[in-house]
């Protein structure tokens, strides 16, 4: 059980390659995952994030404290987190997904989520597979019966040598 | 180095992509084809798209929009995105367009007037709903209603048989003698027998909003009109009364009922130069209904050189205030709330077979969805388009 006034203000976070960061508690706990730590009083020490490295940690921490520092107003915090992904490239967008679903913070995952569904948008599906590193299972045959099935879908995709 | 996205991420990231994109999305992988035809996916999907539309020409042609980035509508012909189309077919009768609710259309043939269907047109699935009796339209009333339970995600088909008396000259209906009122839900194979509504002239389309569905009925022997309102998870009808002004009315087409931005509406087109949505702002509250938006009926609504009724029927109000309506049953138009004007949306283009440039085209809300009517309802027998 956490002590009522012992509760620290700052707390340690490690990530899984042992760097470690310190964050305000009020913004850290954007994170379901560390919040429910917080009250099971697990937080006195270094909390370790076994699941997250240091530089998609560090990520999530600028957005922790940017996000925290806008008051209630819906627009001002969705122009932040626009603002916040719009350099991100597609593997640190995959890593901030992955983080956010460990961290169970589900305005940056849903974010993040529109993101790469928006950069997903007009590819082809060699692009898709690449990187998301899928192997093609379908035979030619196979493939070219899935895409018969729903042919009127194929138009205004970007060729496939794009990336 | 890669990390591979496990399938719960994969549904959150894919379900938020535009249709066609998703069923790109397919031809990834068998994984991915499994996936989108799960209910997470489905499930997760219809709960983060927004409203798109179908339209309906001359009871044959259907197609199917969604709207992209609503906060951006100056270029609003930019943003009806096609989805997809189908046609009725020798096994599918030309239909009218009855009803939408969760990805599934509800559709009843304009040549027996007994077949109905439920349709999705993305999965390209129909059946054809279990035959009911053959009722005569001059003695009875017949009037359907289809949409989807709040709680259980049940989708049901209500139908409302009423004997009525037709004045001998007018043939207008003058007195309802007896309702029966029957509901089939999807997957069930069979239709039950329910409580009646009440002795009111039901005799439009239903408009489905809040688990509920409703028609704009009159009162026959006090002369006005009612809404009627059906719960379709307690299968219980109601009643309660429309906006105020509108309690007696002799012409039943000026007012329609609709459901726009979350709100039970009504429209009012008894006057010549605007068009007044009536909203009711606390759902089943009669104290509630308020004067919401008043549409000034410009030039572009009179076009043509026929003699109709200047008859507009609003169906999707967009976060800038803009508004997609119906003109009559001939085309759709965008009104801006900015420049008050109304721009001619044609979805379908010119047709050869056009007859006096009468297009009969009708229109409703519709939210796509991957939902497999086979895989759902594995008792009915669904075909393909």
């Amino acid at each position: 059980m956490a002590a009522e006034t012992g509760t620290p203000t700052t707390l340690t976070l490690k990530s899984n390659d042992d760097e470690l960061f310190s964050v305000a508690e009020s913004a850290a706990i954007l994170s379901v995952t560390i919040r429910n730590m917080v009250e099971d009083g697990c937080a006195g020490g270094v909390i370790p994030l076994d699941n997250v490295d240091g530089k998609t940690l560090a990520s999530v921490i600028t957005y922790m404290n940017g996000i925290s520092a806008i008051p209630a107003d819906e627009e001002k915090k969705k122009s932040y987190r626009d603002k916040f992904l719009s350099d991100k490239d597609f593997e640190t967008l995959a890593d901030m997904v992955l983080a956010a679903n460990y961290l169970n913070m589900s305005c940056l995952m849903d974010a993040v989520s529109a993101k790469i569904a928006q950069v997903m948008e007009k590819k082809s599906v060699g692009w898709v597979r690449r990187k998301f590193g899928i192997e093609n299972d379908y035979t030619p045959e196979e493939e070219a019966a899935v895409k018969e099935e729903h042919k009127w879908t194929f138009e205004g995709v970007e060729t496939d040598d794009d990336n | 180095f890669f990390r591979y996205l496990p399938l719960e991420i994969i549904i959150e990231i894919v379900s938020r992509l535009p249709i066609r994109t998703i069923v790109t999305c397919k031809s990834v992988c068998k994984t991915w084809r499994n996936l989108i035809q799960t209910r997470a996916f489905v499930d997760s999907h219809l709960s983060k798209s927004s409203s798109g539309v179908v339209t309906c020409r001359i009871s044959r042609y259907f197609k199917i929009f969604e709207f992209v980035d609503e906060l951006d509508l100056d270029h609003h012909n930019r943003h009806y995105i096609p989805v997809t189309e189908f046609c009725c077919n020798k096994f599918m009768e030309s239909s009218q367009l009855e009803g939408s609710a969760n990805g599934l259309l509800f559709l009843r043939s304009i040549i027996n007037r007994n077949n109905l269907y439920i349709c999705n047109p993305i999965t390209r699935e129909y059946i054809q709903l279990p035959y009911a009796g053959i009722f005569n339209s001059f003695s009875v009333l017949v009037t359907y209603g289809f949409g989807v339970c709040k709680m259980t995600g049940r989708y049901k088909v209500v139908r409302v048989l009423q004997e009525c008396i037709r004045h001998p000259d007018t043939v207008d209906v003058v007195r309802i003698m007896k309702c029966v009122c029957h509901v089939h839900t999807i997957g069930t194979g069979i239709w039950r027998s329910i409580a009646p509504c009440a002795m009111l002239e039901h005799d439009c389309f239903s408009t489905a909003i809040n688990g509920s569905l409703h028609w704009l009925v009159t009162d026959l022997q006090k002369g006005f009109k009612l809404i009627s309102c059906f719960d379709l998870e307690t299968e219980i009808f109601s009643t309660f009364s429309p906006p105020p002004l509108m309690g007696r009315s002799e012409n039943r087409t000026e007012f329609l009922l609709v459901a726009l931005g979350g709100y039970l509406c009504v429209c009012d087109n008894t006057c010549e130069h605007e068009i007044v949505i009536w909203l009711m702002k606390e759902y089943g509250d009669e104290k509630s209904w308020t004067r919401g938006f008043v549409v000034r009926k410009s030039p572009e609504f009179l076009r043509g050189n026929f003699e109709l009724p200047n008859f507009v029927c609003p169906i999707k109000v967009f976060k800038n205030g803009d508004m997609l309506m119906a003109w009559f049953e001939l085309y759709m138009v965008h009104y801006s709330l900015k420049t008050k004007a109304a721009t001619r949306i044609d979805v379908f283009g010119p047709y050869e077979d056009d007859n006096d440039n009468f297009i009969n085209v009708t229109a409703m809300l519709h939210n796509s969805s991957f939902l497999s009517l086979k895989s759902c309802f594995p008792m009915e027998n669904v075909k393909l388009l």
